[in-house]
């Protein structure tokens, strides 16, 4: 053991120093290039935004259920609302004028981003307006979304991502999809998104709840993505673009509705991961030297791990013998405090009772991210960016 | 709506990341201070 311990802090040291030696010698050998990246890094200044100088666009098929809340919801922020109706064969367009949204019915399905694409041309948004809001046909957003993201968009930022809060209503207080997508919400936007915004290194943003400056959707838009989840693809062009930074509103709040069956909560799982891991291979992550690489190399590498401690706790419970009910209350126990910590600031204290469905959940996640990254390696593009959204709830107000 | 939101984060696999991203950011800022040492030797050179 000593000898091994020797032999691994000699091989560290002598990597440490060739790798430092090197470094002198690069910086020695090309002096300029160090100047160089700083300069190309910084993104372009925009201008301020005011609240009537944002437009809220809604794309939406056979949303019937939904739409009149959303429309009224975006309706109260005091923005001009337009939606797209993408061949729909219900009352959605009817049902959405009738809430205030000017509307445009398409008579030939085309898929999300080409709606919105049809839909930001025909009534002109990029020269009418600073910013669009684009939100999903089933989102509802609180009265000061837009004020509360624009408060986070200075001269250097072009998309501000909402504050995603799934829709949780007291008649569906024990699904427990519901449950995890709440805790899973809270989770990710307590760590992960508050420090990507802050270093500027979001890999995903809230395709159903945010805002982008005209600027940027007028270079986005009109490419047909070519993943299957269309925000994927603009947050990964506004940083290989360098079109300015993607922050995080967590005061813009929205209202979600998330699956609420195990089928359409892997679907729609696995719908997102593949599109991620088109992102990483389409958009060569890791292949270049900024920090949205290596901050997304480092996600990847979490990615790993979990996934790979998935097999590892399974072994770990199997031959665990008389340890097995300790081994079982410490993996309760390092779940609990996260979700006791998520019960207490969603305000659902009934969220602990679901502990073991979570890690139920986390365990199948695993499952998901292998077979998205087998999808995605069989299927990196799509021809089209179509898919099906899981079932809508019809609502009334959401809080 | 997008990506990777549900993925959970707890446990040893976060941990270790950080550890591991601490350590790389740490070894990352050491070598570009001293690539612009080596830049600022050759400026003074030349």
């Amino acid at each position: 053991m000593p000898e091994v311990l020797l032999t691994l802090s000699i091989t560290v040291s002598s990597l440490v120093l060739l790798l430092i030696i090197g470094s002198f010698g690069y910086g020695f050998l090309r002096p300029a290039v160090g100047y160089q990246a700083r300069h190309a890094a910084r993104p372009p200044l925009y201008g301020p935004v005011r609240a009537d100088q944002v437009a809220i666009l809604i794309a939406c098929r056979n949303g019937a259920a939904t739409i009149a809340a959303t429309v009224r919801a975006a309706r109260a922020t005091g923005s001009d609302v337009y939606l797209v109706s993408d061949a729909s064969t219900d009352d959605t367009a009817e049902l959405a004028a009738g809430a205030g949204a000017w509307v445009l019915p398409l008579t030939h399905n085309v898929g999300k981003p080409a709606a919105l694409h049809t839909a930001y041309e025909a009534f002109e948004l990029g020269r009418r307006y600073r910013a669009v809001a684009i939100l999903d046909d089933d989102v509802v957003v609180a009265p000061d979304f837009v004020t509360a993201a624009l408060a986070k968009m200075t001269d250097e930022v072009s998309i501000v991502v909402g504050h995603n809060a799934t829709w949780w209503p007291p008649e569906r207080r024990w699904n427990p999809w519901l449950a995890k997508r709440a805790y899973s919400y809270w989770m990710y936007q307590a760590v992960i998104r508050r420090i990507q915004s802050h270093f500027n290194v979001m890999n995903c943003i809230s395709g159903s709840n945010s805002i982008y400056r005209t600027e940027l959707l007028d270079v986005v838009l009109p490419t047909q993505p070519p993943y299957i989840v269309d925000d994927t693809y603009w947050v990964l062009e506004t940083h290989r673009r360098n079109l300015g930074r993607v922050v995080y509103a967590p005061r813009a709040l929205a209202h979600l509705q998330d699956p609420t069956n195990l089928r359409d909560w892997y679907r729609q799982n696995l719908r997102w991961m593949w599109g991620t891991f088109q992102g990483v291979i389409g958009h060569r992550v890791g292949r270049y030297a900024t920090r949205f690489d290596y901050a997304y190399v480092l996600l990847i590498l979490h990615w790993l791990l979990y996934v790979a401690g998935g097999p590892l706790t399974l072994w770990l419970i199997a031959t665990a013998g008389p340890g097995l009910l300790p081994g079982l209350l410490f993996l309760l126990a390092g779940h609990g405090i996260w979700v006791g910590i998520a019960a207490w600031r969603l305000r659902h204290p009934q969220l602990p009772l679901f502990l073991p469905v979570i890690i139920v959940a986390d365990l199948l996640y695993r499952v998901i991210l292998v077979h998205a990254l087998v999808k995605a390696i069989r299927q990196p593009t799509v021809d089209r960016c179509v898919w099906d959204s899981p079932a809508r709830i019809a609502v009334g107000a959401k809080g | 709506m997008s990506a990777n939101q549900d993925l959970p984060l707890t446990g040893a696999s976060t941990a270790a990341v950080g550890l591991v991203g601490s350590i790389l950011l740490g070894l990352g800022a050491l070598l570009v201070t001293v690539a612009n040492l080596g830049a600022k030797a050759r400026r003074k050179i030349s």
